[in-house]
């Protein structure tokens, strides 16, 4: 099974969830926040990548509990470890704590500066601003939460199922000896970000 | 509450605030007769604040607010003029130092209500009926006669402007309602209670008048 972001009851979801909470967000506008989220990721990793130590977000709930993460680490070339420009860059998002182990992991929610990337994701790809940091974090902590929460629902034995949003990513699923295993990938212009300083124009 | 700059936008006076004002005071702010200070490109714009709550395309310049985020409209190079800061009379409190001061922005504020409520595109002559009450006719007929662009008045009337215009379709109308109106319209409304005639029994002998839109009532 394989649907689009704007398919599955996700942007509803986090709609109804903001609501909950007193504040409103229509759901049609749901999916344009994934994409701040998933280009200001990109972008911040893709500043501060290093080749001699993987760097690494996370995204956690109040009481501290992993909710989601993303890694970029450099692999050098191993015929001419020393020439970085014949190495090559892996950049993953996860669901598991333990991925980004080894990583400089810089947490979203207590690092007070890394939110500008977010706010000019946001201008430049829709002229959208959040009207406070904590409301922009809530939103990327709910869609990743429901992300999360949609693939463990609708894992199946032997089965891919995933969200797709073409060009940003492609969340999956499927069940491997009992244990569900999810993963998002970046897709497109997102992955891209991670490899250029001057790709933000492109991407958007 | 503060409104420290005030400027004709799109034919309406609006309270300018700047973002973190609007960002921090939403309850307060977000509403059709406010615009926010913008900054794109480089530039500053005050843009109007527009409902973002809906499934349509945004096309007018301006700041939709949609809950917990909100979308910047910029204006077409042709409209620019129109939103651009410099180029727009900005009427400033934070320069009113002394109550002179405050009384000559006042001043200015009157003169640019006066410039657009006199700049008419559309003359709004409401329909007087054969069923129309004494009153509401008499209402009417001073709309008529101010030959006004009714639309101009919108912002004097609030939130229910819409409502109150569609009164004049009807043919009666609420003294309370016929005061606000013709307060909104800068009219004023007298009432006259004096005898029938002088052979009615027990005759007041005077002539009683209350000006029912403010000022003073004299006897």
């Amino acid at each position: 099974m394989e649907l689009r972001f704007e398919e599955t009851n996700l942007p509803e979801d986090v709609s109804r969830e903001m609501a909950n909470e007193n504040v409103t967000l229509g759901a049609i506008h749901v999916p344009k926040v994934v994409k701040v989220l998933m280009v200001g990721v990109s972008k911040l990793l893709g500043d501060i990548k290093s080749t001699e130590r993987a760097k690494a977000i996370a995204f956690r709930r109040l009481d501290g509990s992993f909710i989601a993460g993303a890694k970029v680490e450099y692999h050098p070339n191993t015929e001419s470890p020393d020439d970085v420009s014949a190495g090559n860059w892996s950049y993953v998002w996860t669901f598991y704590e333990g991925d980004l182990e080894g990583a400089d992991v810089t947490d979203m929610s207590t690092s007070n500066t890394v939110f500008s990337y977010f706010i000019i994701a946001a201008d430049k790809l829709h002229r959208m601003k959040f009207t406070t940091e904590a409301m922009g974090m809530r939103l990327f902590n709910l869609i990743l939460e429901g992300i999360s929460h949609w693939l463990d629902d609708n894992a199946k034995d032997g089965e891919v199922s995933s969200i797709v949003m073409p060009g940003v990513l492609n969340a999956s699923c499927t069940v491997v000896d009992g244990v569900v295993e999810k993963a998002i990938v970046p897709d497109g212009d997102v992955k891209t970000l991670i490899k250029s300083d001057n790709m933000m124009q492109e991407a958007v | 509450m503060e409104f420290a700059k005030r400027a004709a936008i799109e034919g309406r006076i609006l309270d300018i605030v700047n973002h973190d004002m609007y960002a921090n005071n939403k309850e307060l702010y977000a509403n059709t007769s406010t615009a926010i200070e913008v900054d794109i490109d480089g530039k500053q714009y005050a843009l109007p604040y527009r409902n973002g709550q809906t499934n349509q395309k945004y096309v007018d310049p301006g700041v939709y607010d949609a809950g917990c985020v909100y979308f910047v409209v910029p204006p077409s190079p042709s409209q620019e003029r129109e939103y651009l800061l410099e180029n727009l009379n900005v009427i400033d409190y934070q320069n009113t130092n002394n109550l002179s001061d405050f009384l000559n922005t006042q001043k200015q504020l009157r003169n640019i209500e006066e410039e657009l409520l006199t700049d008419i595109d559309d003359i709004f002559c409401p329909t007087i009926g054969p069923n129309d009450t004494a009153e509401m006719k008499a209402l009417k007929q001073a709309v008529a006669a101010k030959q006004c662009d009714f639309n101009k008045y919108a912002q004097r009337f609030g939130d229910n402007y819409l409502n109150d215009k569609r009164l004049f379709k009807g043919s009666t109308i609420t003294m309370r309602k016929l005061v606000s109106t013709a307060e909104n319209l800068d009219l004023a409304v007298e009432l006259t209670i004096r005898d029938k005639n002088p052979d009615v029994p027990n005759p007041m002998g005077v002539e009683i008048h209350a000006i029912l839109t403010g000022g003073s009532d004299d006897e």
